[in-house]
């Protein structure tokens, strides 16, 4: 019976050690990691605190809060992006995911016609915010993110902490 | 049927590690924490603020002013919305004939029935969370048994927490 309940543990372990959002589609991994890799490089403020009247009526913006290094050297590529949020305790209102806008910056000298990037509406499914229709040099593409935060007017979300875990992806096309 | 079990349970163990490899340089994974704190604040509009007594039927019926006050509540705990007074008797307070505040009603406009402006039992109104817009009705009627005089009363609306 042990082994009944550690074989339970650990698909459990598996589960939740890959949850993430249901693949892009196409998304195929081509060559090999040290060619190709997705690499976050620094962040800049890691809490978003409302604190004030004001900061619930305003959108709140967080300038390059992020900074993504790729190195695709086999494929061209596309980037994606998705977001979950949970509140620590007792959930009773989540903050909508489409409250949150990532706005996306190219940085750097890479062959800018070879790379749309665009701004997306954070949602649970993974969103595509950069393509690049070849592959990499030995240098990397920088990428900024900028994350806004607005429609907190409605005053429903309980006070408290909540997790914002984003969800970056590297896929060959 | 035990060794099938232990089987299971080692290429469980073992998967679970495979794709962390293979997908440790393509699939990055970062939070953020969102700090929200308590907010509660009001704000009132007025379309008028005096109830001016110059005809029979007024003393008969009193004055009625549908939508007098308005308040804006902004709120993210339940909350509770209460009126007091700075006096239950409206000033000027020393005279022969002093009027009380409760000469004036209240009520939501939704609401049916006025409840009297006093301290002793203060009027409020409540409600979950969030944005509301509470308008209020407001009726004055003192009746004959006051003097002629300006009466003036300070109403104080206060939102807290539930």
């Amino acid at each position: 019976m042990k082994y009944l309940y550690l074989s339970v543990f650990f698909f459990g372990f598996f589960i939740r050690a890959n949850a993430q959002p249901a693949a892009p589609s196409p998304c195929t991994a081509l060559g090999t990691e040290a060619r190709n890799k997705l690499t976050v490089v620094s962040e800049g403020t890691l809490n978003f605190t409302l604190g004030t009247l004001n900061s619930f009526e305003t959108e709140q913006t967080y300038s390059n809060n992020i900074r993504l290094n790729v190195l695709s050297r086999d494929s061209k590529y596309r980037l994606y992006v998705a977001a979950e949020l949970s509140l620590s305790g007792s959930p009773s209102t989540v903050i909508p995911l489409n409250n949150f806008q990532v706005q996306t910056a190219l940085v750097g000298t890479n062959p800018q016609n070879r790379i749309t990037v665009s701004n997306v509406t954070l949602s649970g499914a993974y969103q595509q915010f950069a393509q690049r229709n070849n592959a990499t040099n030995t240098a990397v593409d920088v990428f900024d993110l900028t994350v806004k935060l607005s429609g907190m007017n409605t005053y429903t979300q309980a006070p408290g902490n909540y997790i914002l875990k984003f969800h970056y992806r590297l896929c060959h096309y | 049927m035990k060794n099938f079990i232990i089987t299971i349970v080692f290429v469980g163990w073992i998967m679970s590690f495979i794709p962390s490899v293979g997908m440790a340089q393509r699939y990055v994974t970062r939070s953020r924490t969102v700090q929200l704190y308590q907010v509660l604040d009001v704000s009132l509009s007025s379309t008028s603020s005096v109830f001016d007594f110059s005809a029979l039927a007024n003393y008969e019926n009193g004055i009625t002013k549908p939508g007098m006050i308005t308040a804006t509540v902004k709120a993210n705990v339940p909350w509770k919305l209460t009126l007091t007074l700075a006096s239950n008797t409206l000033s000027p307070q020393i005279t022969p004939t002093p009027m009380p505040a409760s000469v004036i009603g209240i009520k939501a406009s939704t609401a049916a029935t006025y409840t009297p402006v006093q301290n002793n039992a203060p009027f409020f109104v409540q409600n979950n969370r969030g944005l509301y817009t509470v308008v209020f009705d407001l009726r004055a009627l003192p009746g004959y048994q006051y003097e002629t005089q300006e009466y003036l009363g300070d109403f104080y609306f206060t939102v807290s927490q539930q």
